[in-house]
């Protein structure tokens, strides 16, 4: 036979030869069908839902300052009272305007006072100042030892009950801020009149000062001598330091690329594996760098729930039948028999497989506050999470699709996984729910990126874990009070 | 149903370039998916069991890529080949066919399968497993050589 008949023999035995459709491979392509789509559902659903999150924080934060803007504009504007205050100036250097030298007298009076008209102010001591919000031109009127603050000088009552004055002196820009915890602004002066008595100075910037019924600040002033140190103009620095606990439900995703695995392979995991609940909890420091930024340092353990069911068919069970029988042929003489058979059986198996896969991370994160702290607040975290060790009990389909015990072993099989997954990335966004002075409630939907897979870097395939929950817990101030001086 | 249908020939074509049944059917159920992900592209050129295959070859062909197939020379043993009884051919079937392909090293398989079954050319064959074109004719002979002589053996068997 000549090789071209040769060749025609073999490609028309074997060009349609059927070897028989194999149905379980049906039924892998449809699991993987619809794992992919479940996949990108999740994908989907979990992006929305940040989006959705991010964009309602967005909103609540804009509308609230909104409404709280608009509620001290209102209050202003309606009530036709005015606000007098008169410093005396002990300092007889009256030429210059931006050195009121000591406020003597507050002249508050009954809460509904006259206010001297800025008309009357020698234009060369008339201090202007800008209402940014209302476009309105504001003046502020000063004299050697009166200085004279119209109701329509108010330029916003801000979140924080401050009322902010703004002024300008030799276009110099500078503000007089009123705190009071009183939502009612009739109740300001009082308190103010008293501490400016109380801290009449001498000031070398008259703008530059700031007071409140319980902190009286002045900063950017070269203090005179014999005059107790004051503290900054920034005010009462945040100083608090808070204690959070948490737990939260986590759900897990997973990824896979095959390394030098049949493709096969991996399918068959994803086909076996499900049930990625899990939860995680942990403690954690947190401790303000400045006004609106804190850091964050604790210990999280969390957990990832798997499970991994197995279906073996033509599973043989070999059973030996051992029959012992007893013939008592005379008193004395008893005879036993033993007879060994075997019984095989054959059918499918399933086995079912519970794994546990636990982490302990040190998160350090960096936390970006908003808000207002007395009633809802918003922080946007991001930062590292080192691990320090993982420990998995279960088992997984090895290559020859055989369950076997995940082991931190070193290795290059399918169940050689690492006891250190090393540093992953891990976002958040919180919002915190004051419950009394020091205790919040917090809820912060977070996710976890892990750079390093859980198996070790010689295995047949990469599998990575991104863990995603929502931590619910509470945060105490361990230290309440602001700081006064620097 | 697209897959009952051409499930079976297309497992043949696996088998042939996979040294278990387990391996063959990765590498059909990897073909499919792209089967279905790419179904949109079929143009109605040719026939749609032709395009099914390329599909799968070229599957199997990326899998065997991974396996790294080195092109090994053996030395067959050629003293009586071409001498075969035509009886013994008539007597030959498919499943002993495919058992003795499935016996010849990776090399041989590979290019005798992409050569005489699928109707590939040298050169084509030396594009898609960058090989020179000289080597997959040589791999073909010796391929040929390898199951004449298998065959000649069943041949003396049967003889026996």
């Amino acid at each position: 036979m000549t090789d071209k008949l040769f060749d025609d023999f073999v490609k028309d035995k074997l060009k349609s030869y059927d070897s028989g459709a194999p149905m379980h491979v049906w039924e892998r392509i449809r699991e993987k069908d619809k794992s992919d789509k479940k996949g990108f559902f999740f994908f989907r659903r979990y992006f929305l839902t940040g989006i959705a999150l991010l964009a309602l924080t967005g909103i609540a934060y804009l509308t609230w300052n909104a409404v709280s803007n608009n509620k001290n504009v209102k209050d202003y504007s309606t009530k036709n009272e005015k606000i007098k205050i008169q410093q005396e100036n002990k300092n007889q250097n009256s030429t210059e305007i931006n050195k009121i030298q000591k406020a003597q007298n507050i002249n508050t009076g009954t809460e509904k006072e006259e206010i001297g008209k800025a008309s009357n102010i020698p234009a060369d001591n008339q201090l202007q100042t800008e209402n940014v919000e209302n476009k309105n031109n504001i003046s502020t009127s000063v004299n050697t030892s009166t200085a004279v603050i119209k109701d329509s000088d108010l330029k916003y009552r801000n979140k924080f009950n401050q009322t902010v004055f703004n002024k300008r002196v030799n276009n110099k820009q500078s503000s007089i801020t009123f705190i009071t915890e009183d939502k009612n602004p009739d109740l300001v002066m009082p308190s103010v009149k008293t501490v400016v008595k109380e801290w009449a100075l001498n000031f070398t910037d008259p703008a530059a000062f700031k007071f409140s019924k319980r902190n009286f600040n002045i900063g950017n002033v070269p203090q005179p001598n014999n005059k107790p140190s004051c503290p900054t103009i920034s005010g009462p620095r945040r100083n608090d330091l808070y204690i959070e606990v948490y737990g939260s439900p986590d759900y897990t995703l997973r990824s896979f690329s095959n390394t030098s695995a049949f493709n096969g392979y991996v399918a068959q995991r994803k086909t076996t594996e499900d049930n990625r609940n899990g939860f995680s909890t942990g403690v954690r420091i947190a401790k303000n760098i400045n006004e609106k930024m804190l850091l964050k340092a604790g210990f999280n353990y969390s957990q990832i729930n798997e499970r991994l069911r197995v279906i073996n068919e033509n599973e043989k069970q070999l059973t030996q039948i051992i029959t012992i029988r007893t013939i008592i042929r005379a008193p004395g003489d008893t005879l036993f028999i033993r007879d060994t058979t075997y019984f095989e059986q054959t059918g499918t198996r399933y086995r079912t497989f519970y794994n546990r896969y636990r982490f302990i991370d040190l998160p350090i994160m960096f936390s970006y506050e908003f808000g207002n702290p007395d009633l809802l607040s918003f922080a946007i975290n991001a930062g590292p999470v080192i691990n320090i060790a993982s420990f998995y009990k279960g088992s997984i389909l090895d290559t020859g699709y055989n369950p076997v015990q995940i082991t931190t072993a070193k290795g290059s099989a399918a169940n050689n996984w690492r006891h250190n997954i090393g540093i992953g990335f891990m976002g958040s966004i919180a919002v915190y729910k004051r419950m009394n002075e020091r205790l919040q409630v917090f809820a912060e939907p977070y996710f976890r990126y892990n750079f390093k897979p859980v198996t070790q870097n010689s295995n047949v395939v990469n599998q990575r874990y991104f863990i995603s929950g929502m931590q619910l817990g509470l945060r105490y101030n361990l230290h309440n009070e602001r700081q006064r001086f620097r | 149903m697209l897959f009952e249908r051409f499930a079976g020939k297309m497992l043949t074509v696996c088998l042939r370039y996979s040294t278990d049944r387990m391996e063959a059917e990765d590498i059909l159920q990897d073909a499919f998916i792209k089967v279905y992900k790419n179904l949109s592209q079929f143009k109605f050129e040719g026939s749609f069991e032709g395009w099914i295959r390329r599909i799968v070859v070229n599957t199997a062909l990326k899998n065997c890529q991974k396996k790294r197939v080195k092109f090994d020379e053996i030395k067959p043993d050629t003293s009586n080949a071409g001498t075969q009884d035509p009886l013994v051919y008539t007597h030959l079937n498919e499943a002993e066919l495919m058992k003795m392909i499935n016996c010849l090293p990776d090399g041989y398989k590979l290019v005798f399968n992409l050569h005489v079954i699928e109707g590939y050319s040298h050169e084509e064959i030396a594009a898609m497993l960058n090989i020179k074109d000289s080597t997959s004719r040589s791999q073909l002979v010796k391929a040929r050589r390898y199951l004449q002589n298998e065959i000649q053996k069943i041949q003396k068997s049967i003889a026996v």
